[in-house]
């Protein structure tokens, strides 16, 4: 991927390359580099404490970086102080001011550019309507809910018409409600606005929603920059499998788009690949039925557990051959505990990476899938 | 209305022990068994005249504390933003090192000061004065200061930055008037500390500089208690408008380290 930023650099609306920070010896962000077309949503996403707000942070320009670059449109930002960078930030908090009414809150950003009076008050007014704050205008912050608040620093932020607006979790402050309302009026006002946007979160189902791609991270380095769906159905490790809720997890020997599992089974795959491989399917994409109907990749499994969620049951299965695997089925599909079924293992859902050479998290974890004598719901 | 009351008790209860003061300055002479002195008008008007050197004093006192005010603000906005918003190795230390002034008693480094400050010149100077009324200024407005930006969040200046303020424009437009009763408050001790001082305005000003405690410290040497009185009651001038003025920053709600948060 490095190289591929490196040979583009000319083209990118806004890149990041070699960022680097470090905090008192630890490196925070290690050698990021990142490309966002106009108008594109990205997300950075990875547990908290990887180094994602430290990414917006130096992007926003109010922390340095201790080495990379930052261009927007071709211009290089490294010495561009935050203010001229023509970038809106929005935190978790909202952080209105709080001696200012919501009006002057949201007109700020225009009064600190010598916008006048008059019209910094007709365009805050407009922006208060648009995101559903009419007649707030000369309300203090305080008297406000923490959505309405949200909303507010959204219009502060675009009321000011950045180039790139770049939302810190600005969602997990809010209960889960609100917070898919807020994810539409973000997502509305970005398509009306043609705004780029770049949001960080630690939710991967908030990043998917809110996305066009994602950009996961663990400990300050990316794992895999891509749409939301790859992530879901071709993730580049376990890690980043089991971060979008993987949960299949098995060792095979591959021979281009043959799988041949250590119990002798044999299973087509869309992907080839050589050599041992860890393979891994979502639980949704396992089909399982009665009867044996169609012929390929069907695997003879018992089921051991059956945990009915609502809108899912969740099912534990085990092959004949000792492999164990979950399925999420649909919740009319009912099969008892013990029950004999056939798993469809549909080929362009088996997608696999090479094995982890040292002894690492993804040998323990592959390990405990093949050898546990009993399947426990370890999520 | 009750927070109103509340607040007239209070200065009731304050400034009640002052009556007395208020009568004598009145007086042409109260004894026992006079019940009310003898009413005059005298000791004001005496207060007046430049004999008295009260105006002078208290015209230098005034230009001594706003100077001594300002520039302990200078010194203690920065320091007090370093103590109070970041981490460093050694706070601990640099605080106390703060309070040093106030623990060792002047009477231990006058000797030292009057010294050094002969021999740069400084002795019996506005400016001499005005160093050594540094002393515990800078102290108290820092240690003020630092619990005040204790209380804020710095990402507001974020926040702002990246709305398109320059630093600046943070400062004046969103940091100051954050903590504006805070500053209030550090510069209201900044001001009395100095508008009080004796003993090192004493030595350092060698007699050239007068300022109102010296007027009050001549005055009750003569024996005269009307017109000390009167000096006395014109010395707490300041500090009532000063409070009367600052009453609506140090009331303000929204803003951080008014008196609640000190």
């Amino acid at each position: 991927m490095s190289n591929n930023a490196r040979s583009q650099t000319e083209q990118a609306y806004f890149c990041v390359q070699q960022l680097t920070k470090v905090f008192r010896g630890v490196p925070a962000v290690q050698d990021l580099w990142l490309e966002v077309k106009a108008g594109e949503r990205l997300a950075l996403l990875g547990p908290s404490g990887c180094g994602k707000s430290t990414i917006l942070q130096m992007i926003a320009g109010v922390l340095q970086p201790d080495a990379g670059k930052i261009f927007l449109e071709g211009r290089l930002l490294n010495s561009v102080p935050p203010e001229r960078r023509d970038m809106a930030l929005v935190l978790q908090k909202g952080l209105l001011f709080p001696h200012l009414s919501v009006g002057e809150n949201v007109a700020f950003g225009l009064k600190m550019r010598r916008v006048s009076r008059a019209q910094r008050e007709e365009k805050a007014l407009a922006m208060l309507d648009r995101v559903q704050l009419g007649g707030f205008a000369d309300r203090r912050p305080s008297e406000l809910s923490g959505g309405q608040a949200q909303r507010v620093a959204l219009a502060r932020s675009l009321v000011i018409q950045p180039k790139i607006l770049l939302l810190d979790e600005p969602l997990s402050a809010l209960d889960a409600s609100l917070r898919s309302d807020m994810q539409e009026l973000i997502l509305h006002l970005q398509a009306e606005t043609g705004v780029t946007l770049i949001v960080v979160t630690h939710d991967q189902e908030e990043a998917v929603v809110m996305a066009d791609r994602i950009a996961l991270m663990f400990d300050g380095c990316l794992r895999q920059v891509d749409k939301p769906e790859c992530l879901y159905q071709q993730p580049a490790d376990e890690t980043v499998a089991r971060f979008f809720g993987g949960v299949n997890f098995f060792t095979a020997s591959a021979k281009a788009h043959k799988l041949t599992l250590p119990g002798g089974d044999i299973l087509t795959t869309h992907y080839p690949r050589q050599g041992a491989v860890q393979v891994t399917i979502r639980p949704e994409r396992i089909h399982l039925m009665a009867d044996q109907i169609c012929g390929t990749n069907l695997l003879p499994v018992t089921v051991i557990q059956n945990r009915f969620t609502g809108t899912q049951r969740h099912l534990a299965l085990k092959t004949a051959a000792g492999l164990n695997l979950r399925a999420w089925v649909p919740p009319s599909l009912n099969f008892a505990v013990g029950q004999s079924a056939f798993a469809h293992l549909p080929p362009d859902a088996l997608w696999s990476f090479s094995m982890p050479d040292s002894a690492g998290t993804g040998q323990l974890s592959q390990a405990s899938v093949a050898l546990a004598p009993d399947v426990g719901w370890r999520d | 209305m009750t927070r109103k009351i509340a607040l007239l008790l209070i200065i009731g209860v304050l400034f009640l022990p002052f009556l007395p003061l208020l009568v004598w300055s009145f007086a042409e002479g109260w004894y026992f068994p006079q019940l009310v002195p003898q009413w005059t008008m005298q000791n004001w008007s005496t207060l007046l005249t430049t004999s008295a050197k009260v105006g002078q004093g208290f015209w230098q006192s005034l230009v001594i504390a706003a100077i001594s005010t300002g520039l302990a603000l200078l010194v203690g906005l920065p320091a007090g933003r370093a103590l109070g918003l970041s981490d460093f190795p050694g706070k601990g230390a640099v605080k106390l090192f703060l309070l040093l002034p106030i623990i060792v008693s002047p009477l231990a480094t006058l000797m030292g000061i009057q010294f050094i400050l002969i021999r740069l010149g400084l002795s019996g100077t506005i400016m001499g004065v005005v160093l050594v009324h540094l002393l515990s200024t800078i102290p108290y407005m820092t240690l003020v200061l630092s619990s005040v930006y204790a209380n804020f969040d710095s990402d507001y200046e974020i926040q702002a930055r990246s709305l398109g303020a320059s630093s600046v424009q943070v400062l004046q437009q969103i940091t100051l008037p954050l903590i504006a009763p805070g500053v209030v408050v550090g510069a209201l001790f900044a001001f009395l500390i100095s508008w009080n001082e004796f003993l090192l305005t004493f030595f350092v000003g060698s007699g050239r500089v007068f300022t109102l405690p010296m007027v009050l410290f001549t005055s009750l040497q003569s024996g005269n208690t009307g017109l000390t009185a009167a000096i006395a009651i014109t010395s707490l001038l300041p500090a009532l408008i000063f409070l009367l003025f600052s009453s609506r920053a140090l009331d303000n709600n929204t803003a951080i380290g008014g008196l609640g948060n000190v």
